[in-house]
């Protein structure tokens, strides 16, 4: 009697069962790869914003200091998108007729704001403080890259949880030169600091803090 | 026509209100199919777009994302107390005590607190009303320009001390000649004013300094929580009481006689449960007591000697009398005897005769002016008398709600029906807005310029924080709108007055910056009013006091009729807070009570008429009866029922509906504090209690622990077992940086809740309603516990304010299967919400109970007002998401950030908790380990330091100091000090 099934149908069981099992870990390590994709992260995307804005033209050709405008990123936890006035500061003298500026004009004639579409995000879980990351000597472009070649601005990193955590496991990849003194006193804080960085970050006290409640409040 | 029909309010405020709708079994099913259905499509969600929209202009002193506070007051009752308000990005999101101000001194109120909430309170007016419908603001400027000069002007206003206020008052006087002021509260202290003038000859203010008293008799005085100087006092007696620093010191000792149990008689030293008609024939004793002593002050009439001679002591007190009389002659000068704001006149003279024969008055008491204006002025019952002689044309109510607070005896409706025109100008429509023709809209003291006298005298000023939320008028605008001034401003009102008042002679720039310096620092420094020789006038008084006496004595003694007292509550006051959700959930000092109030009695009572804490009670006096659950309190006075103020509004708003009793219907025109004569039946019905503390007893734990302070100072290590090391299997923590820690001492706690408060105002804490708190789903972080001891007659009290203790080896953090409650280098026991995927085991195997667990949205379900005073600096949190006590970790942290931008650590004292912050006492001391000399790090060294629950090795870091009474020697056999 001739064999019920073909001999190949070995064969289909066991790439039936290997693909079962590739389905199951691809279910649970899918989702860990998707979140992680720029798709998810919501990177590389420019977004159109109500003033044709061209950072290439303000930080690059014109060398004005990202603080000019986003001041209150040495004293608050925001950076700020800076008020009407501080465009027209510049702009009642130069291109004060160009058609391109007229949302400009009217908000600072109208009083109402302009809309500016926000393009780096965080959960609202999650309290970033940016004052103390640029007086800590943290370049603006080690986390929104480089804005003077953006004709339109993306967000170029990932901004998860664990891209925070890798900077403040290991800040000297991450801080440029000290801004301040190059040697400023040792804190009492000094001896926190050497248990998460090297040494010389912890002169400076630069510090990982990679605990929940330096975040998550 | 009523206003509006509440049914077509808005329904914004769903937590607060009673009960949350049912979910039946079919719409279950729907729901948990249509989620699952649903759960994929998150995933594919368009990225959501924020829009970020700065000002058009840079607008002064505010920098995005970084708070800026104000110096401004709060005005209760006449009274100002400092306020120093914070505000995010142009909205007030927390209030604390203004550290400079003398009312204050940085503490606050529980009502304080929970103003700001006021602000935001959505069943706030919002517009003008004639008889029920839409006016215009203009067209009440219209009519009030068109009074005739003789028009029989009235006003009912709150007893005020603005100085701007009586300005405006002469102005108004000018056009309208014959204009009255009435000024009335359910809280009068006129009495308080007729003893001194009985006294004195003129309404003097005592001004009492309670740092500088060894002996403190409290004669139903609740003068650390109910009284307007409270806030500050409480500072005082606890820096007094604080000089039991180790066991050699001296605490003083604190003596009170009260009916129920209050804050004040919480931490008495000596107590006695006593009705309030009988403190005055207590008073009496007591002077009876230091006449027999040989302290009788010159010129006593011998009439008054001998009626004194041989006084009955009110039978349940007469062992407190001998060794208050004892212990007050024996520090002369030192000593302070003060009597409630609700016992009549001729007690508060009695008090000030007592105080004069002991030398206190120029010692521990100073008189001054009254801050008050015209504090024996015209009141409600002369307003009714002239609205019946038809002398009153024109009736303007700001503030006060009389048609709910008045006792109806009065026949205040009637009146009001026989005036022409009536205008009531409120925070919310109410009662009274339904009675008045006219209906304005008033600003919160938030939205509006303004001034005010503290309790001592102090100019203090109102300046507002955000523009009226919904249009409105403050209470000057409204009077100047009378003196003739179609669309007044606050501001240029009261800057006109200070510039006047600073006089014309100073140069223009120094005005200036004399009037921008107060403004900032909320007061006129030095303001205060000067002491006042006190001279008694004794012969007169003596004469006067012996009518008194004899129905003292008459009175005393006797067991029947039961007496009924009415108090404020130390949460909705007389019932003008009762809209504000906080307050209503805000446990009651002694008895835990939330939403709503009860008819207290005591233990004997309560038995001889055969009810339980729930059975509902027919209080019946005169005719007049109202219904209301029975709570059994211990320490209460027998043959005495009492009941707290502000249940059973009518026409309170959303959160105030159907909750509690209005005891209104029982108080008389003649006695609105107590009275004789009250007759209690049960009714055989049941009403729940929202009672958030179900034990009061530690049953053998020695939970809270106490003793006297000859027991301290026979064994000042009495806590040993509490403390110290125990054997562990767990490894140990690497500690790094400053290590948070905080000290509470419980000799000082008075219970008052002002912590509770302020933590649910920093921290976003949701309320759950009355029936969430019947099946025990509050939030509070931060709850006290309040411990009885001794027997029920006469039991000791400890309150142990308990939160999150941040053990060092944490049971929480052990079971928590995602790692969401975790250990920082820094000793906090953190909390990551959006890692919580709700299992609760932490909250099974925390053994103080702080963890508290979402089982609704309730945050999500707040009025858009309400979010607007949310703290951005602490997540809000959903549903299905445990949250506790974080030791205020973004004070902690915005201090760390702002240290390391200086390139420095925290200084000592940098970082308050927001209860430390509200504590009037101080008794909540908070900071770092390695900041020795702090309070908090010296307390922790005191030999009766302990840690709650210590046995079972959590090690918390925080250390509680153990309660210590002091007994007069001759009474110690009443205070045991087994913990049962």
């Amino acid at each position: 009697m001739a064999s019920l099934y073909p001999a190949w149908s070995n064969t289909a069981y066991r790439l039936a069962l290997f693909a079962l099992g590739l389905g199951a870990a691809g279910l649970v390590v899918g989702p860990m790869i998707y979140v992680r994709t720029p798709y998810n992260t919501a990177q590389f995307e420019p977004w159109d914003q109500p003033v044709e804005f061209d950072h290439r033209h303000h930080a690059r050709d014109d060398g004005i200091e990202c603080l000019y405008c986003h001041s209150s990123a040495e004293t608050s936890a925001t950076a700020g998108v800076p008020t009407t006035a501080v465009c027209m500061g510049c702009h009642v003298q130069v291109w004060n007729t160009s058609p391109l500026l007229e949302p400009v004009r009217r908000s600072y004639f109208s009083g109402a704001p302009i809309r500016w579409r926000r393009v780096h995000t965080l959960p609202d879980f999650v309290y970033f403080n940016h004052a103390v990351h640029v007086r800590r000597g943290i370049d603006c472009q080690r986390c929104h890259g480089d804005v003077g070649r953006m004709a339109r601005v993306m967000q170029t990193q990932p901004l998860t949880m664990g891209w925070c955590l890798d900077c403040h496991r290991s800040p000297e990849r991450a801080a440029g030169p000290d801004p301040a003194t190059p040697t400023p006193p040792r804190s009492a804080w000094g001896a926190t600091f050497d248990m998460f960085t090297r040494h010389s970050f912890a002169d400076r006290s630069i510090t990982g803090l990679i605990t929940c409640s330096a975040c998550h409040r | 026509m009523p206003p509006r029909a509440p049914e077509e309010l808005p329904s914004e405020f769903a937590p607060g209100a009673d009960q949350r709708p049912g979910l039946d079994r079919r719409e279950l099913l729907k729901l948990t199919a249509a989620s699952a259905a649903l759960a994929g499509l998150g995933a594919c969600m368009e990225h959501p777009h924020e829009r970020i929209m700065p000002r058009s202009a840079e607008a002064p002193e505010q920098t995005p994302g970084v708070p800026v506070e104000y110096a401004t007051s709060m005005v209760l009752d006449g009274f100002a107390t400092g306020h120093v308000v914070k505000a995010m990005d142009g909205r007030p999101i927390k209030v604390e005590g203004n550290p400079e101000h003398p009312a204050s001194l940085g503490g606050t109120t529980a009502l304080g607190q929970a103003s700001i909430l006021e602000l935001y309170d959505p069943d706030r007016a919002r517009g003008v009303l004639e008889r029920g419908r839409p006016a215009s603001r203009a067209g009440l400027a219209r009519l009030i320009a068109s009074l005739p000069a003789q028009s029989g002007l009235w006003f009912l206003l709150y007893p005020q001390s603005s100085p701007l206020l009586v300005e405006l008052l002469a102005r108004v006087r000018r056009r309208h000649p014959s204009a009255q002021v009435a000024t009335d509260t359910p809280l009068d202290r006129r009495a308080v004013y007729r003893g001194a003038s009985m006294a004195f000859g003129r309404p003097l203010e005592a001004q009492y300094r309670f740092e500088r008293a060894d002996v403190v008799a409290a004669l139903d005085a609740d003068f650390l929580a109910a009284m307007p100087g409270s806030v500050r006092w409480s500072r005082d007696f606890a820096a007094r009481r604080r000089r039991l620093a180790g066991p050699g010191g001296d605490p003083g000792r604190l003596h009170v006689a009260e009916p129920s149990p209050t804050p004040t008689g919480s931490l008495a030293d000596h107590r006695v449960a006593l009705r309030a008609g009988d403190i005055g024939a207590l008073a009496a004793g007591l002077l009876a007591e230091i006449v027999r002593g040989g302290r009788a002050p010159a010129g006593l009439p011998p009439e008054l000697v001998a009626r004194l001679a041989g006084f009955p002591a009110p039978a349940p007190a007469a062992a407190w009398l001998s060794a208050t009389a004892r212990d007050l002659a024996r520090s002369p000068g030192r000593a302070i005897v003060l009597a409630g704001d609700r016992q009549p006149a001729e007690t508060h003279a009695l008090v000030h005769l007592i105080n004069q024969a002991l030398g206190n008055l120029g010692e521990t008491i100073a008189l001054t002016e009254p801050a008050l204006h015209d504090p024996l002025g015209p009141g409600l019952a002369e307003l009714v008398r002239a609205a019946a002689a038809g002398e009153v044309q024109t009736l303007v109510i700001a503030e006060a709600n009389p048609l709910y607070s008045a006792p109806p005896d009065l026949g205040l409706e009637r009146a009001l029906a026989r005036i022409p025109l009536t205008i009531h100008a409120s925070l919310h429509e109410n009662e009274t807005s339904r009675a008045c023709t006219w209906f304005l809209p008033l600003a919160h003291s938030l939205e509006s310029w303004g001034d005010a006298r503290a309790y001592d005298g102090t100019l203090s000023f109102i300046q507002p924080l955000i523009r009226p939320l919904h249009g409105g008028a403050s209470l000057v605008e409204l009077l100047a709108m009378f003196a003739g001034d179609p669309d007044p401003s606050g501001h240029a009102l009261l800057r006109d007055r200070d510039r006047r008042a600073r006089g014309e002679g100073g140069a223009a720039r120094d005005v200036e910056l004399a009037w921008e310096e107060d403004v900032r620092r909320g007061f006129s420094l030095h303001s205060g009013f000067p002491a006042q020789p006190p001279r008694l006038d004794i012969p007169a008084l003596g004469a006067a006091l012996v009518p008194a006496l004899a129905t003292a004595r008459a009175r005393s003694g006797a067991e029947e009729p039961i007496e009924i007292s009415f108090a404020p509550s130390h949460a909705v006051h007389d019932g003008r807070f009762a809209n504000i959700g906080w307050l209503q959930e805000l446990p009651r000092p002694i008895t835990k009570l939330t939403w709503g109030n009860a008819a207290q009695l005591g233990p004997g009572l309560a038995a001889r008429l055969g009810v339980d804490s729930g059975d509902v009670v027919r209080l019946s006096m005169d005719g007049r009866a109202i219904e209301a659950p029975a709570l059994i309190v211990p320490g209460h006075a027998d043959h005495a029922v009492s009941l707290e103020l502000g249940g059973g509004r009518r026409g309170g708003g959303q959160v105030a509906a159907g909750v509690g009793v209005d005891a209104g219907p029982l108080r008389s025109a003649a006695a609105p504090g107590f009275a004789r004569g009250v007759r209690v039946a049960a009714t055989g019905e049941r009403r729940a209690l929202a009672i958030t503390q179900g034990e009061m007893r530690a049953h053998g734990r020695d939970l809270a622990p106490h003793t006297t302070l000859a027991a301290y100072r026979a064994d000042p290590s009495f806590t040993r077992a509490l403390r110290g090391g125990l054997p562990t299997l767990l490894p140990g923590r690497s500690a790094v940086g400053p290590q948070w820690a905080m000290t509470i001492d419980t000799s000082i706690c008075s219970g008052c809740s002002a912590c509770v408060v302020a933590c649910q105002a920093e921290n976003n804490i949701p309320i759950v309603g009355r029936q969430g708190v019947l099946d025990h789903r509050e939030m509070h972080w931060l709850r006290i516990d309040t411990t009885l001891c001794g027997s029920a007659d006469r039991p000791d009290f400890v309150h142990q304010p308990m939160l999150c203790q941040h053990c060092q080896d944490a049971p929480c953090e052990y079971v928590c299967p995602v790692n969401a409650t975790t250990h920082s280098p820094d000793g906090l026991n953190e909390m990551t919400y959006n890692r919580c995927i709700g299992t609760r085991f932490c909250s099974n195997n925390c053994p103080y109970k702080v963890r508290r667990f979402n089982w609704f949205d309730y945050t999500g379900e707040q009025a858009e007002t309400i979010q607007l005073q949310r703290n951005p600096n602490v997540t809000v949190r959903e549903r299905g998401v445990m949250e506790k006590c974080t030791y205020c970790v973004q004070r902690i942290r915005a201090v760390e950030i702002q240290s390391r931008i200086e390139r420095r650590g925290p200084r000592p004292g940098e970082v308050v908790t927001a209860c430390q912050q509200a504590c009037p006492t101080g008794a909540i001391q908070f900071g770092a380990l390695e900041h020795a000399g702090t309070p908090m790090v010296e307390w922790r060294r005191e030999p009766r330091r302990y840690a709650a629950l210590h046995e079972l090795g959590t090690r918390p870091r925080t250390m509680y100091l153990a309660r210590i009474t002091n007994p007069p020697a001759d009474t110690a056999d009443t205070a045991d000090t087994d913990n049962d």
